[in-house]
């Protein structure tokens, strides 16, 4: 079930939240909650609802033989094998296919297609860091399977993220308080969400799928264009799913770790990283990047092999595609780059700072085309038409900024944190603040309602980390 | 002073809070397909052992979309937003460059226009054979117009399916007659609705009058002259009545709405006829025109267009008054409804058939050959050479 969707809108939520609300004991709104995250993933897809399960049966069982046997080599196997399964499940699922479609090339077998579960790399990541945490003792085991099937399913965050790791949210499970000015401020969280949702990233999709759609007969003006609409869409996409998961776990009692900081206004793409999907890095690096030793390792070789591996695996995370590689292969050598040379730390001039600034934009958005393209070859294409100048100006590109100008000009205005300036001055006159608040106030009602007429409507609605 | 400012931030977010709670609550429960939805997959699961839940579940979720409440008001919004934002294109419809609308045509292979030319050729033979004589009309749609353009960057399909059409007719030997022409210059908007994809009644009467004089110079088919001078005719414009097919998609905010004119004889006219399955008889504005339906105030469900021949679905006409002894059948699409009522006046006997909307067991062939017209003409409009229902002849 899609956030953005009527149904989950106007019969979903006030539904879980009726039932959820009515209930005083803790453990009886938990299990509302758990059975109603289990029908928002069956929604979509009924038969992977399964497979989730199964997930959550096997973690909670791995979760007990972990602390079982804790110091002991068994808790130590344990903790492996519960890798071992939650990485073989997301092969099976995620890159059997892809593995078996390169393996066919040299050996001639039969290319096995399975269908990919919704957010499988999402909740798999999530059931693995609760399997760790636990061994590491940096959480409790939790001996309730619904605890933990609620952990794992919890529907704000399933399908999309934020990656929420076990410890952040272990306590809340249990022990957590509504109120309502708390519920409020998460709902209005969950406004913005929707808006960047609808309103941008919708909106921005159009351009986007037009662009990559002709590759052969882009325009210069249409490249730059469609990329640059699919650079704000996947923020808006992704940060608005963020926002929305986060407010709507508000509501509910839980508190989430941000996960996104305005990425495009980073100085660096170390910094851009630090700033875009703060959820996943931080995963990563949890996980893999400080159990493998991080940067503080003996040899300059070791780091490059820690950041290798990470950004590899951050690649293949995305997709089974070679572009998802390529991809994340891209940032390994920058950010190796950057590591080595403390390149942009050392620059003092302002032109410099800026120039890297630039330049780490543009990378980014280089980065969106090999993203966004089905393929490598796809990508090379469109990144010459960027550069080829030949057609500079199309009939198409005029057409489409015409129709997307101030959607793109918002988009701009949103990425940057013009507004939390503004407000943070505004907010030093308590008159003009409440003036401030109540224009805030009929805009956001204005905006809900518009985002309603848009799924009224049913304007393109499709969310691009859902694939992940 | 963070004090008064948190407290402010409180009240108006708890504001939001429950304006939009209230709102959200009160669509819930004015919704209640969504619990005949959902009681529906677990009777379809539990009952009937229906395991095909995603079906279930998607099907179910776009019923409940289809229905919202409110739901025209809320198209209302999202128009008025799109007109504000200055949109060319809204929920897959275009303005034109005259701000009048239009919906993209079907990328289609060359080998499903061939197929359906073929459908139309194996008919013209089995008439040929028959002694009946064949001719097929292609109406224009309005951007052949050469005062309207497409926006940059649409590229339509339809002129080069039209000819591909043309071409494999005329290589057939069907007898082909093109309407662009009449459409080709003037003003755009006194042939066409600006909302709907449809022609103007006055524009078809043309077509009409058009057909008649071919009717009779080529084929000698006995067509009262009376009926296609537009001189006898009375025309009511009702104004702001009719908002068309793309306006029903964007709001009338966002399109606007058009004027429509019922155009009814002077002279004195008798019929029998049976529409839509209904017998009736009486003069042409009793059993020819629905005017009921320019009175409807549901804009979006009403459809105004066939207030001219009730639905074009399926009629037979008598005209008990004319002095011709004509007898026509037409194989139409929607675009030929006024033609219906207009051409009712002109033969003695009338029948048209649009296949998309007969019983299964309805065989166009058979039925021409019992009726045995003295012409048998088709008459489709260019949208409409695509698609394979309107070539469904058995």
């Amino acid at each position: 079930m899609l956030f953005s969707s009527l149904i989950f809108i106007y019969a979903f939520l006030p539904t879980v939240a009726i039932l959820y609300f009515i209930p005083w004991n803790l453990k009886i709104k938990n299990f509302i909650l758990l059975i109603f995250s289990l029908i928002f993933y069956a929604w979509g897809e009924p038969i992977f609802v399964l497979i989730m399960i199964a997930s959550i049966i096997a973690n909670w069982f791995f979760g007990l033989l972990v602390d079982k046997y804790r110091g002991t080599n068994k808790a130590k196997i344990s903790m492996f094998l519960a890798c071992v399964f939650n990485l073989g499940m997301l092969f099976i699922y995620k890159y059997l296919g892809f593995t078996t479609s390169l393996l066919s090339k040299i050996i001639p077998m039969k290319i096995i297609r399975i269908t990919l579960p919704i957010g499988i790399s999402f909740f798999t990541f999530q059931a693995m860091s609760y399997v760790i945490d636990v061994y590491r003792n940096d959480a409790k085991v939790q001996k309730s399977l619904f605890d933990v099937g609620l952990f794992v399913s919890f529907f704000p965050q399933l399908i999309a993220g934020p990656i929420v790791r076990y410890n952040t949210i272990a306590e809340e499970i249990n022990y957590r308080e509504h109120h309502i000015p708390e519920m409020a401020a998460g709902f209005k969280r969950f406004l913005v969400g929707l808006f960047k949702k609808i309103l941008l990233a919708n909106s921005l999709a159009v351009v986007a799928d037009q662009a990559f759609g002709q590759i052969s007969t882009l325009s210069t003006s249409m490249a730059w264009f469609g990329i640059i609409a699919y650079s704000f869409q996947i923020f808006y996409d992704f940060s608005g799913y963020s926002d929305m998961a986060i407010g709507l776990a508000k509501v509910f009692g839980f508190n989430l770790e941000e996960n996104f900081n305005y990425p495009y206004i980073s100085k660096s793409v170390s910094e851009f990283w630090r700033r875009w999907h703060i959820s996943l890095g931080t995963w990563f690096k949890d996980y893999l990047y400080f159990p493998l030793g991080g940067s503080r390792v003996e040899t300059k070789g070791k780091l490059v092999r820690n950041l290798f591996i990470v950004w590899f695996l951050t690649g293949v995370w995305h997709g089974a595609n070679t572009t998802f590689v390529l991809w994340g292969l891209l940032y390994f050598v920058i950010l190796t780059f950057e590591k080595l040379t403390g390149i942009p730390r050392k620059f003092k001039n302002k032109f410099a700072i800026l120039a890297y600034r630039i330049f780490t934009l543009l990378l980014v958005v280089l980065g969106w085309v090999i993203f966004r393209a089905n393929t490598v070859s796809d990508a090379g294409l469109y990144i010459s038409k960027m550069f080829s100048f030949n057609n500079i100006i199309s009939d198409n590109f005029l057409f489409y900024f015409h129709e997307y100008r101030w959607v793109l000009l918002f988009a701009f205005i949103v990425a940057v944190p013009v507004a939390p300036y503004l407000k943070g001055k505004i907010e030093k006159n308590t008159s003009l603040f409440a003036a401030y608040s109540v224009v805030e106030l009929v805009v956001f009602i204005a905006l809900f309602l518009l985002c309603t007429a848009a799924l009224v409507v049913g304007t393109h609605n499709p969310f691009i980390y859902f694939q992940f | 002073m963070n004090n008064n400012i948190n407290r402010v931030k409180m009240v108006f977010n708890i504001a939001l809070f429950a304006i939009c709670s209230l709102f959200i609550f009160y669509f819930c429960f004015y919704n209640k397909q969504f619990m005949v939805n959902l009681g529906g997959i677990a009777k379809g699961v539990i009952v009937e052992k229906d395991l095909n839940l995603k079906t279930s579940v998607v099907d179910r979720e776009k019923a409940y979309n289809d229905n919202f409440h409110m739901k025209y008001s809320f198209l209302e919004v999202y128009g008025a937003y799109g007109k504000i934002s200055d949109f060319r294109k809204l929920n897959d419809r275009y303005k034109l460059s005259n701000d009048m609308m239009h919906g993209p045509a079907p990328l289609l292979r060359k080998d499903t226009i061939e197929a359906n030319a073929e459908k139309v050729v194996k008919l013209k033979k089995l008439l040929e054979e028959n002694n009946i004589p064949f001719v097929f009309v292609r109406f224009p749609i309005v951007t052949v117009n050469e005062n309207v353009k497409l926006p940059p960057s649409i590229d339509e399909m339809y002129d080069d399916q039209a000819l591909l059409f043309k071409n494999y007719l005329i290589n057939n030997g069907v007898e082909y007659y093109d309407f662009d022409y009449m459409a080709e210059k003037g003003d755009p908007i006194n042939m066409f609705f600006a909302t709907d994809h449809h022609w103007k009644p006055e524009f078809a009467f043309k077509a009409y009058s058009e057909i008649g004089r071919i009717l009779t110079e080529q084929y000698g088919v006995e067509i009262d002259q009376q009926s296609l001078d537009i001189n006898n005719y009375n025309i009511d414009i009702i104004p702001q009545c009719f908002l068309g097919s793309h306006g029903k998609r964007t709001g009338q905010i966002y399109s606007g709405l058009d004027d429509f004119a019922v155009i009814y004889p002077k002279f004195d006219t008798n019929f029998n006829v049976i529409l839509a399955g209904q017998q009736a008889s009486g003069n042409y504005e009793t059993v020819l025109i629905n005017r009921r339906i320019l009175e409807v105030k549901d804009k979006y469900n009403a459809n105004v267009f066939s207030t001219y021949a009730i639905s074009g679905h399926r009629s037979e006409i008598d005209n008990l008054t004319t002095k011709s002894n004509a007898n026509v059948f037409l194989i139409t699409d929607s675009y030929s409804m006024p033609i219906i009522s207009f051409m009712a006046n002109g033969v003695k006997r009338l029948e048209q058939v649009d296949v998309r909307y007969v019983d299964e067991d309805y065989v166009l062939s058979e039925r021409i050959l019992e009726v045995k017209p003295d012409i048998v003409v088709m008459q489709y409009n260019t949208g409409n050479l695509a698609p394979s229902n309107v070539f469904n002849f058995n």
